[in-house]
């Protein structure tokens, strides 16, 4: 037998472990911010850590979380250590909504917000499809026979003006064009008020309130109303800010501006002047609508004049809207009239009820005018009318009493075919009023039956009001009786509705919300579900309605504080059924799962409920196909997840191991969910120990081989190399820990098959190539770790693994020269681990080499043998290296090479000896060609000051040896 | 250097009897002599004949002289020096009629006109061209008692009360009543009414309100009457609700309307005309002279 050439320091882990210093246990994880763990959270982590801690080797199964796959994004996320967010999130959520309530409820509503809300709904709602044409009402014809008397010169100049004034006349276009030249004339008006040219800006005034002449595009009105009275509201605003700029005192140098709460005795003889002026202006132009909105928009500035002026105005200007005869026009400038009536005296409401009685006696028109509309359906021009309606009774509803409002419902029952002012009472009277008249309202909508307005509108209206989520606490509430009963009677009507799906499914939509509000109304919900399904099936209408459908579910999810109990609705799959369409299926199958995680309730093993989620989840990977992208797949395997993680068994460990077994058969084809039910079996492994107290009898044994053999099946379909690599080392030391040993060889075995296909590169998330190298080192350098308790297999030579290691490592073909030597230097490491007498570690129940083989003569031979081929191939590197240009990253190299040699090689034997100089040589090379002070080679400075005293021995004996 | 004037009063109103005050700005950049400041108040009824008239009355044409009403000139500085700086120099006239006739209303008219004028007139010597300056302000005339004709006068409009119609079966149906409130109207106050459409056979495109001029000018030997748009206010647009009484309202507008004047040169008078328009352009229209006076209050 050989003399043992490379002869191996003994270590004392023991001492080493004391050089270290002490170790004490943190309390916060570095990931996380201070604020998380603060209160409950330390609590909570102390308990988890405490067990694993205890257990010794358990360290080892937990993989490092941030060298683990990185498919998995979020090491927070990551189960193993989500327990202890949960009870943060817990009472951190209801904090959140409370502050949220309190500043809701803060300022009450003025009704200049009311309007902000409205005229954002007026937008979204009236839109149209076709085509515009914007014409300022041109009515040149007439001009020139009123002024044929005129002398020819004068009326071609006039003609000129006309041009100017009439203003664009664009035809054909889009609504968004439209809008866009609707703002463009607003801001050349804007613009033309800065420079000084009133009299421009009063004219594109003018025309743009002659746009609302034109009523063409119904459909369109409502918005374009708005639109323009935002111009004009900000134009009177302007003129009165003049105004009152003109109405600044100056006292010699000093410049007096006029109060806020002025009265006309403050204001100046000119400004009034300049303000009648205004006034004169506008009762001249011509047309009677341009007149009467401009009137309006510089409402307020009757303030300079006198006192009530604004009030003399409004009943004029009320009176004087009779004058429109489309009664479109004629209310939308009602509404105008009562919001401006609105800013400047909110107190005044001697004209909004003749308003309103106008707006009642024009009704019929309405429906005459109805009638004859061509590019529309009566009900869709009632419906144009509903904003003013609502507005001008909203406003009114402010002055009125209950009496008024009494007489009011009794004047709208008396009217034929009432629906647009049954819709204004509903959106616009107060929530109490609603309410206490519920019934009375219903039995009125339903009587509507028959006429233009369509009843599912009045329906929804009334679902919304009674919804509406501004309610306060102090509100009358239907009680749950009348609940049950209103539900009654409106589904019945709305069950009835035939060929109007989309209207159907409007109300549904609505009332369903209704019957959110009540909790424990799981029959009522089935009942609507089913009717639902009823409406929607049979012509496979549910195609058209999914926006609607998708409105229901986020409904019902919102509505559940715990998402599996919506599996207790006998008709909830069934419904979901009605997603047939494969993306809104699985964006439907999303919003489950991501309400399932946001309403976080903890762990469930109900039997429905796991089942129901792995339909849903099943969808969902199913979706996954070649075309998806990363950032959908990771989605999805991160919803996935977190539904295996909150699926629990508690002790009943081989059910929870039949679930990973179901859900690995459902999920097969996303990594990252693969890799996290491998994580999850392998710590159920180990809770399995934890419970046995390290020591396992015949039945919690075969039940962690179970495991084990789970997870060697389940890594093999796992595709990213590196993914099995770490899993195989984690199953691996799950086997170890659990003394399973054969199958502990076969995972460790297993997993070098994989190195030789390790690709040199991957593509990372930003789309760049990376080498592989670095994480193939640390994985071997990991692997190695582990392998050293690994106990040789009696049946073969002994540090068989080892050996396939070595050889796989050989004939990897993409190592770097640096790689080359880093990778050496870890096997290095190993063979000096491994001939020690006792190992650092033991673990339990298992005998590792140390006890295994008792320091044997032949076995320390099979390791000196392997140390001498590892520092055979070191050394021929190095010479190689030698005359190669020395690199910053071998200099790093060579000084863990040089550090090793010295710690666990006997040097006063000659070969160690003759490594230790030819590395000390090379180092000394690369330090005079890279300074050793330099910042990146900091780090090493600390080894080399251990090393110094030993180098500059060697140093000395150097000067006679080499030079 | 400019020179300005300025009236104590920004509305620029004054009634006969008052005073009128103001001053006059010379502004210099340096000193400048002059030969005099003069100030000139005038004020005059100008006539002019319509051009279809002037067939007729060629001869009488040069006749229509400006008829003044009230005339004063005044030195305000004798020739002298202004200083650099802004020289205020304050004025007052009082405001009394030279002869037997009135001061009329100011009024902007296509025929007739009339107007006070202020005129300033900075002398500077023979080689220098005089500053000139002109300002003119507004006379109301002397107010009178209040009207005792307040009554209503109501009217209805159908086919049959029509007057210039060849065939009467080509005239749709309708019947537009209404009232307007009096005929005798303060200048200050917007004309009032209602009028509503009871029926019409054929839709109303608009409804409007023309104030209409009717200047006279002449004397003994003859005269020219023409009568001449103000202001056209719609008071109705579309085909309106039947039955609803839509208000009757105009404003006068200040200048372009006067107290109605009758004298032996010349006269000024108003008519309203309510005219409805059909759908197919048919014009109904129906006249009502009205007199405007100023009242006391």
């Amino acid at each position: 037998m050989a003399e043992v050439r490379w002869p191996i320091n003994v270590k004392s882990y023991a001492k080493e472990k004391l050089s270290h210093g002490r170790l004490s246990k943190t309390k916060n994880h570095p990931l996380q911010g201070v604020t998380l763990f603060q209160e409950a959270g330390i609590e909570e982590e102390k308990k988890q850590e405490e067990p694993s801690r205890k257990m010794g080797g358990s360290d080892l199964i937990i993989s490092d979380p941030l060298s683990s796959n990185p498919l998995l994004d979020d090491p927070l996320s990551d189960p193993l250590s989500g327990g202890s967010l949960e009870p943060m999130m817990a009472f951190s959520e209801p904090k959140v909504t409370s502050s949220v309530c309190k500043s809701r409820r803060k300022s009450p509503p003025t009704p200049t917000d009311h309007w902000v809300k409205r005229r954002g709904q007026i937008l979204a709602k009236f839109t149209t499809s076709q085509k515009l044409t914007l014409s300022a009402g041109s009515n040149k014809n007439e001009r020139a026979t009123s002024s044929s008397n005129l002398p020819e010169k004068v009326r071609d100049r006039l003609e000129q003006l006309d041009e100017i004034e009439d203003g664009p006349n664009l035809s054909n276009l889009t609504q968004a064009e439209y809008t866009k030249t609707i703002e463009e004339m607003g801001k050349a008006l804007y613009a033309a008020w800065d420079t000084e040219q009133r009299v421009k800006a009063l004219k594109l005034a003018i025309q743009l309130s002659k746009l609302l002449i034109d009523t063409t595009t119904a459909q369109f009105y409502p918005s374009k109303f708005v639109l323009i009275t935002d111009i004009l509201v900000k134009f009177g605003g302007l003129v009165f800010t003049r105004l009152k700029d003109k109405s600044a005192v100056v006292q010699g140098h000093v410049t007096m501006p006029l109060r806020s709460d002025f009265t006309p005795e403050d204001v100046p003889e000119s400004a009034k002047e300049t303000a009648s002026n205004w006034f004169y202006k506008l009762a001249s132009i011509r047309e009677l609508l341009p007149r009467l909105y401009l009137q309006l928009s510089i409402l307020k500035c009757n303030k300079f004049m006198s006192l009530d002026e604004h009030r003399t105005v409004l009943m004029h200007i009320t009176l004087a809207a009779r004058g429109i005869g489309d009664p479109l026009v004629a209310n939308y400038l009602r509404c105008f009239i009562c919001r401006m009536g609105g800013i400047v005296d909110p107190g005044f409401d001697s004209y909004l009820h003749p308003l309103f009685q106008d707006a009642l006696f024009i009704y019929p028109q309405i429906l005459s005018k109805g009638k004859r509309m061509k590019d529309m359906t009566i009900g869709a021009y009632c419906i144009t009318h509903t904003p003013a309606y609502d507005w001008l009774l909203s406003c009114l509803g402010q002055h009125l009493s209950a009496d008024d409002m009494e007489q009011l419902i009794i004047q709208a029952s008396e009217i034929r075919n009432n629906g647009i002012l049954l819709n204004a009472i509903l959106s616009s009277l107060p929530y109490n009023y609603i309410t206490s008249h519920v019934f009375e309202l219903v039995e009125q909508i339903v009587r509507c039956q028959e006429t233009a307005f369509p009843v599912f509108y009045l329906l929804k209206n009334l679902g919304e009001k009674l919804t509406n989520s501004d309610v306060t606490s102090h509100s009358k509430n239907l009680s749950s009786r009348d609940r049950k009963k209103l539900l009654k009677v409106v589904w019945t009507q709305l069950s009835t509705m035939e060929g109007l799906i989309d209207e159907y499914m409007e109300c549904a939509v609505v009332w369903l919300q209704f019957v959110c509000i009540e909790k424990n109304t799981t029959k009522d919900l089935d009942v609507i579900l089913d009717d639902v399904i009823k409406h929607l099936l049979p012509a496979r209408t549910f195609e058209a309605c999914y926006p609607s459908l998708n409105k229901i579910l986020s409904i019902l999810l919102a509505s559940q504080d715990d998402v599996t109990q919506l599996f207790s609705l006998s008709k909830f799959l069934p419904f979901l059924d009605l997603f047939q369409k494969e993306s809104v299926k699985v964006d439907a199958c999303k919003s489950i799962l991501s309400a399932f995680r946001s309403k976080n309730t903890g762990s469930t093993n109900s039997p429905v409920a796991v089942s129901s989620f792995i339909y849903i989840c099943k969808t969902l990977h199913n979706s996954v196909n070649a075309l998806t992208n990363e950032d959908q797949k990771r989605d999805i395997s991160e919803l996935i997840n977190y539904f295996i993680a909150s699926v629990s068994y508690g002790r009943d460990f081989e059910e929870q191991l039949g679930f990973y077994v179901e859900c690995r058969a459902a999920f097969s084809n996303l990594d990252s969910v693969l890799f996290y039910l491998v994580q999850s079996v392998c710590s159920l492994a180990v809770q399995t120990l934890n419970i046995t107290k390290g020591t396992h009898n015949k039945k919690s044994g075969s039940f962690v081989r179970g495991c084990v053999a789970y997870c060697y099946i389940t890594i093999s379909s796992i595709l990213c190399h590196f993914t099995r690599l770490d899993l195989y080392l984690l199953s691996g030391q799950v086997a170890l820990l659990n003394s399973s040993l054969v199958q502990c060889d076969s995972l460790f075995k297993e997993a070098l098959t994989l190195i030789g296909e390790v690709p040199p590169t991957l593509t990372g998330t930003d789309g760049r190539q990376f080498s592989t190298e670095k994480r193939l080192i640390d994985w071997v350098s990991r692997y190695l770790a582990s392998l050293v308790y690994v106990p040789d297999n009696p049946a073969q030579q002994p540090l068989h693994i080892f050996r396939e290691l070595y050889a796989a490592i050989e004939s990897y073909q993409h190592w770097s020269s640096c790689g080359n030597l880093k990778v050496r230097g870890v096997l290095l490491s190993y063979l000096l681990s491994v001939g020690q007498p006792a190992f650092s570690y033991t673990v339990q129940n298992v005998d590792s080499n140390d006890k295994l083989y008792g320091q044997n003569k032949k076995y320390l031979a099979q390791v000196d043998e392997l140390l001498e081929n590892v520092l055979g191939k070191i050394l021929t590197y190095l010479d190689a290296i030698d005359k190669l240009a020395q690199e910053s990253d071998n200099l790093e190299e060579l000084t863990r090479l040089a550090y090793l040699v010295l710690q666990g090689l006997d040097i006063t034997r000659p070969e160690p000896y003759r490594l230790l100089s030819k590395v000390a040589y090379l180092c000394y090379q690369a330090n005079r060609k890279f300074s050793l002070l330099d910042d990146n080679t900091d780090k090493l400075s600390v080894r080399w000051s251990k090393m110094l005293p030993a180098l500059q021995k060697m140093q000395r004996d150097m000067t006679t040896d080499l030079f | 250097m400019s020179l300005e004037i300025k009236l104590k009063r920004a509305s620029k109103i004054y009634h006969p009897g008052e005073v009128l005050k103001g001053s006059l700005l010379v502004e210099t950049k340096s000193d400048i002599s002059h030969t005099g400041l003069f100030l000139n108040l005038e004020g005059v009824v100008s006539m002019q004949l319509s051009s279809k008239s002037v067939g007729i009355f060629e001869a009488f044409y040069n006749s229509v002289k400006p008829i003044p009403l009230i005339t004063v000139n005044l030195e305000v500085q004798k020739a002298g020096k202004f200083p650099a700086g802004v020289t205020t120099i304050p004025f007052e006239f009082p405001l009394k009629a030279k002869s037997t006739r009135p001061l009329y209303d100011s009024y902007h008219g296509v025929f007739i006109s009339v107007q006070y004028t202020l005129h300033a007139e900075l002398r500077r010597g023979i080689l220098n061209k005089p500053l000139l300056k002109s300002l003119e302000f507004i006379v109301e005339g002397d107010k009178v008692a209040k009207s005792t004709e307040e009554s209503p006068i109501p009217f209805t409009i159908t086919p049959q009360s029509l007057e210039n119609i060849r065939e009467i079966k080509s005239v749709p149906d309708f019947k537009i009543s209404g009232t307007l409130e009096r005929a005798v109207c303060d200048i200050e106050q917007p004309l009032q009414g209602t009028i509503s459409v009871d029926h019409s056979a054929k839709p109303i495109k608009s409804i409007e309100l023309q104030l209409v001029r009717v200047e006279t000018c002449g004397c003994a030997e003859g005269y020219a009457k023409d009568a001449t748009e103000i202001q056209n206010i719609q008071i109705a647009e579309g085909d309106v609700m039947r039955g609803l009484a839509i208000p009757i309202h105009m404003v006068f507008p200040r200048l372009f309307t006067c107290v109605t004047t009758a004298t032996n040169n010349f006269k000024i008078a108003f008519e309203v005309n309510i005219v409805i328009v059909l759908q197919d352009d048919h014009l109904i229209t129906e006249n009502f002279p009205i007199k405007l006076y100023r009242p006391r209050k």
